[in-house]
């Protein structure tokens, strides 16, 4: 909102310069800044909060908010200018029956005005307020809502059918045609003016085509009125019509404030328009809004800020802000706050004004008193930036992506948009579904970083979302790809199925503890499952899913579900003995057909009866320079007993059975 | 025996002793079970008096100094293997592939670490918020004006697809949304436990918005919320100004700005002096890019829970009281980086992210 340094000036007393108001209104009041510095004068830049738009948005009101902080005198005093002998009440007559709508509806009248453009001091405000000038009456009418933050509006008075206003909800299939010449059909929820013939103004927000001042108009009836917030900020909704009324009515403005808007601009179109006013004015104010009472307590409020603040200069703060002040107790004082301050009605926002006009800056920071109670420790958070920590060192770099996948991303992760759940309003269609996995994104990720490296490792951990019977489900997982250009997806598979091995080692799961078995997909994945429970998926990206995305170097997966694995860490990780003996280690190298699984071959040498054997260890496989039928493959082979250092008998017995074992089984030891 | 000969031998053999197993050759050689000396110790109950009083003492004297010198050789650092190899030490060290945690997981991680160590507990709740806990518990009413200053996704509900059946509960609105802001976490947990307490809630929340190099549709925000009998506004200060101090360094200052949250009263704007600039507004003689000449930045909001907030979760807001505050993790990241622009954060770009 524009407010001009000047204006102000005509009801304050203003020392500072504008920046020094500018500064002063932030800290304690609303962010201001000077806009525009013209000579001497300056427009200023308020950012109004919704809170105090209806004592604040205006000339005035800013003007007051000075005075409040500054404790310096306004000058205002409107009194009922002279009027003419006739009377409106015989001439006009006002029918309400929109009644919870309208709070108060007040009109009054000038005969003979004469409709020309604007004193140029005049236009000048309005201008370098953003607002445009049209002609002198309707001008009048916008500056004094400039002026007292009251929205006019003004009716060309020979142009209403019969003599009589209505001011009632529209009915069905009705229409109007605004003064911007645009048609809008309205609802039986909008609030209309209206004549015998029809709607003259949507009530709140606009006027009407019909009545609008023209340069023949002569007489013009005048409205000041209250309309009920909800409401006109429905009517503004409903018709994406936001005006400078409709967005004051809709923050509550004080009924009682629409007399003296009402005085002003009568006496303001007669100096710039001329005409003789009407006696009296039609008011239908059925239900007097009151100052408000609020009890406070000094000490409560005194606690609230946290410093002591004695009760006179606590009166002595909020006093302007009151019609009266009152000690009923020993602690405790009666409020009546005056009502166009719509934001104070409970005591803690009469604490926030004694807070705001003592200083925020000016209270001292005092460290808290509580209980020496160690705060209780998130198991699950902790165990995530664990998990940050592990794949970080196991060479992935962590990225965070948007909770929302495209419409295509839909298709090339395999999910249907069934499971997944869609954005009602969704800033494009690239961002249409909340992702049910976190790899559609990671899958981009890599691309988009292979443009750059030649060897992209990247995770993520974070929420994915699904329905699940009927409900939204959320759940965290840690998931992460290896994108290598050259690279034999074999060599890729391997070292996702590494990460799984390198994390479970970490958290202390043995290999007893879990297995990777076929998924039922293609056999280019694998389930981690501990026990019945699956916790983490492994796999290459399929073909048609990195060809949407234009990738042409294999990709390798990994996707874990961070909650399951946790229960199976908690569960399985138990101290063992620290062994006492060192190992012996042999290695044995076969030669196998192809296409023999490892996991075969170890539970042939794992089930030889070797007495000592601890541990088997693959760590080479090959098949170049072999004929096509076999491969080979080299174990490590660890031996330890709990009892005594083993000798090369024991380990050449072991080793002689499993040599049994494994050429019964068809390999052939090299 | 002849211990004099047996002397000179032992100890010329031991000059030669090089390494630690000619040591250990030499140590079985003449002080083992086997050794000369020792069957000679051993054979000495067969000698007369006379023989055992001088050849013994002799032996056992021998047997002395070759054990000292034994140890005395162990020792001996000249012994140790000598390396042969030559570095070059301008040559690069070996290269070893660690992965780099994103810039928001540190900045997160340090501004939990700052807020646990006073004791305040990490808690969670759902990105998928209905409109009673985002809005309608935190006195923001369906008509209130003050909903426009968050722009929200609405999630579909009335599609058969989405199988998400919007329901009343208990008269509560139901309708889902993407949380505006971790705000609906202290509604869930006051609605679960008693004051006293102190809890920081890090979380995704999400903003109808068009992005820019400022603005965000989705973003890091840590809510703070400490309520107990007396928990005041300078109790505020003190916390906040600490955590701003720990995170930017100590010469870091706090200001709070009038402001506005239907669910705080009094509420306030969190500024800082610019860690930039120093909070002078000029950086090198020219106006602070940071806080374009402003010396203030805006760090997040802040308040004195409402107490309509307090009676929407059963508490007496007679006899409770407490503050409650919104911080930006990218905002705090961007200050402390000198990152500009908040679309980097989500880019998933290892040029960025490998800088951390």
């Amino acid at each position: 909102m524009r407010i001009l340094y000047s204006w102000l000036r005509e009801f304050i007393a203003i020392k500072e310069s504008p920046e020094e108001l500018a500064e002063l209104l932030s800290s304690s009041s609303f962010e201001t800044v000077v806009a525009k510095r013209m000579g001497a004068d300056a427009i200023l830049e308020v950012g109004l909060l919704p809170n105090r738009v209806a004592d604040a948005s205006s000339h005035f009101g800013i003007a007051r908010e000075i005075a409040l902080i500054k404790g310096r005198k306004l000058r205002l005093a409107f009194r009922r200018p002279a009027a003419g002998s006739q009377h409106i009440a015989k001439q006009y007559t006002l029918s309400v029956s929109a009644h919870t709508l309208t709070r108060r509806y007040m009109l009054a009248a000038i005969a003979g005005v004469k409709v020309a453009s604007s004193p140029p001091w005049l236009q000048k405000r309005l201008v370098a307020c953003g607002l445009r000038s049209i002609n002198n009456v309707v001008d009048a009418t916008n500056y004094v809502m400039l002026e007292l933050g009251q929205p006019l509006h003004a009716f060309d008075a020979d142009k209403i059918a019969g003599r009589r206003i209505f001011v009632r909800p529209a009915k069905k299939g009705e229409t109007i045609e605004t003064i911007e010449r645009k048609v809008y059909a309205l609802s039986g929820r909008d609030v209309l003016i209206a004549d015998a013939k029809g709607p003259l103004a949507l009530a709140g927000v606009k006027g009407g085509r019909r009545a609008e001042i023209s340069p023949s108009t002569k007489t013009i009836l005048i409205e000041s009125a209250n309309f009920d917030p909800l409401a006109t900020r429905e009517t503004a909704k409903r018709h994406a019509l936001k005006t400078d009324a409709s967005w004051r009515f809709e923050n509550d403005l004080d009924p009682n404030a629409a007399e003296a808007a009402l005085y002003r601009v009568l006496e303001l179109i007669k100096e710039v328009a001329g005409g003789a006013i009407m006696a009296g004015a039609l008011d239908a104010y059925p239900k007097k809004v009151l100052p408000i009472p609020i009890v406070i307590s000094v000490k409560r409020i005194s606690r609230l800020i946290g410093e002591d603040i004695p009760a006179p200069r606590m009166v002595a703060r909020i006093a302007p802000l009151c019609r009266s002040v009152k000690k009923i107790g020993r602690d405790a004082l009666l409020l009546k706050v005056e009502p166009y301050r719509r934001d104070v009605k409970y005591f803690e926002d009469v604490a926030e004004e004694v807070a705001r006009l003592v200083g925020y800056n000016s209270i001292r920071a005092i460290p808290p008193v509580a209980a020496l109670l160690p705060a209780r420790k998130n198991e699950a958070w902790m165990f995530r930036e664990r998990l940050r920590d592990e794949l970080a060192a196991l060479g992935f770099s962590e990225t965070y992506n948007y909770s929302f996948i495209a419409d295509e991303h839909v298709v090339a992760s395999g999910f249907g948009p069934g499971a997944l759940i869609e954005v009602a309003n969704p800033i494009s269609g690239a961002y249409r579904y909340l992702r049910g996995m976190l790899l559609p994104n990671l899958l981009k990720n890599v691309r988009d970083n292979l443009r750059f490296f030649r060897d992209v490792r990247v995770f993520e951990i974070g929420k994915t979302f699904k329905t699940s019977s009927g409900k939204p489900a959320e759940a965290w997982r840690a998931s992460g790809m290896i994108g290598r250009k050259g690279a034999a997806p074999q060599e890729l598979f391997y070292e996702a199925k590494g990460v799984i091995e390198a994390l479970a080692e970490r958290f202390g799961l043995d290999r007893d503890d879990y297995g990777f078995h076929s998924g039922e997909g293609h056999e280019q994945d694998a389930v981690v499952r501990v026990g019945e429970e699956e916790v983490a998926r492994i796999g290459m990206v399929p073909a048609h899913a990195a060809y949407h995305y234009d990738i042409e170097a294999p990709v390798a997966y990994f996707d874990i579900d961070t909650e399951a694995l946790m229960r199976a860490v908690a569960e399985e990780h138990e101290f063992e003995p620290l062994h006492k003996y060192p190992d012996v280690i042999r290695d044995v190298s076969i030669l196998v057909p192809a296409f023999t699984k490892v996991e075969e071959v170890e539970n042939v040498i794992e089930g030889a009866g070797a007495k000592y054997l601890e541990d088997t260890d693959l760590f080479d496989v090959y098949d170049e320079g072999l004929p096509g039928d076999q491969i080979s493959m080299a174990f490590h082979l660890i031996f330890r007993s709990p009892e005594r250092t083993l000798t090369d008998e024991d380990v050449g017995r072991d080793m002689e059975k499993i040599a049994e074992a494994l050429r019964r089984f068809g390999a052939q030891i090299r | 025996m002849n211990v004099d000969g047996l002397r000179k031998k032992a100890l010329e053999d031991l000059e030669r002793a090089a390494d630690r197993a000619a040591l250990e050759g030499w140590r079985a050689k003449y002080l083992g079970r086997k050794s000369e000396l020792a069957t000679f110790l051993r054979g000495l109950s067969g000698l007369s008096m006379e023989e055992r009083r001088t050849l013994g003492a002799k032996a056992n004297t021998l047997r002395r100094e070759l054990e000292s010198r034994y140890r005395a050789a162990r020792e001996d650092v000249s012994r140790a293997p000598r390396h042969e190899a030559r570095f070059d030490i301008t040559r690069p060290g070996k290269k070893f592939a660690r992965g780099h945690l994103h810039p928001l997981t540190i900045t997160l991680r340090r501004m939990i670490g700052i807020f646990s160590a006073m004791g305040f507990e990490v808690v969670e709740g759902p990105n998928i918020e209905t409109e009673h806990y985002n809005f309608d518990a935190l006195n923001i009413p369906p008509w209130h004006p003050a909903r426009d200053l968050w722009d929200t996704f609405w999630l579909k509900t009335a599609n058969p697809k989405s199988e998400i059946r919007p329901e009343r509960i208990e008269g509560r609105n139901s309708r889902l949304l993407l949380r505006t802001h971790t705000s609906p976490v202290q509604i869930r947990y006051m609605e679960t436990h008693r004051p006293p307490f102190r809890i920081i809630a890090p979380g995704s929340v999400f903003r109808h918005e068009a992005t820019d190099a400022r603005h965000e549709m989705e973003f890091y925000q840590v809510e703070g919320l400490m309520v107990g009998a007396d928990v005041s506004l300078a109790n505020f200060k003190a916390v906040m100004a600490h955590a701003l101090k720990e995170f930017f360094g100590q010469k870091t200052e706090l200001k709070l700005r009038a402001s506005y949250f239907p669910f705080t009263e009094p509420s306030f704007e969190v500024l800082m002096s610019c860690a930039i600039c120093g909070g002078r507004g000029v950086a090198k003689g020219k106006r602070c890019y940071v806080c374009s000449g402003e010396k203030w930045l805006e760090m997040g909001g802040a308040g004195m829970v409402h107490p309509q907030v307090f009676r929407n979760v059963g508490y007496d807001p007679e006899t409770v009281q407490g503050f409650a505050f919104g911080i930006g993790a990218e905002r705090f990241a961007m200050v402390k980086y000198k990152i500009d622009d908040i679309r980097l954060f989500r880019s998933g770009d290892l040029r960025f992210i490998n800088q951390f």
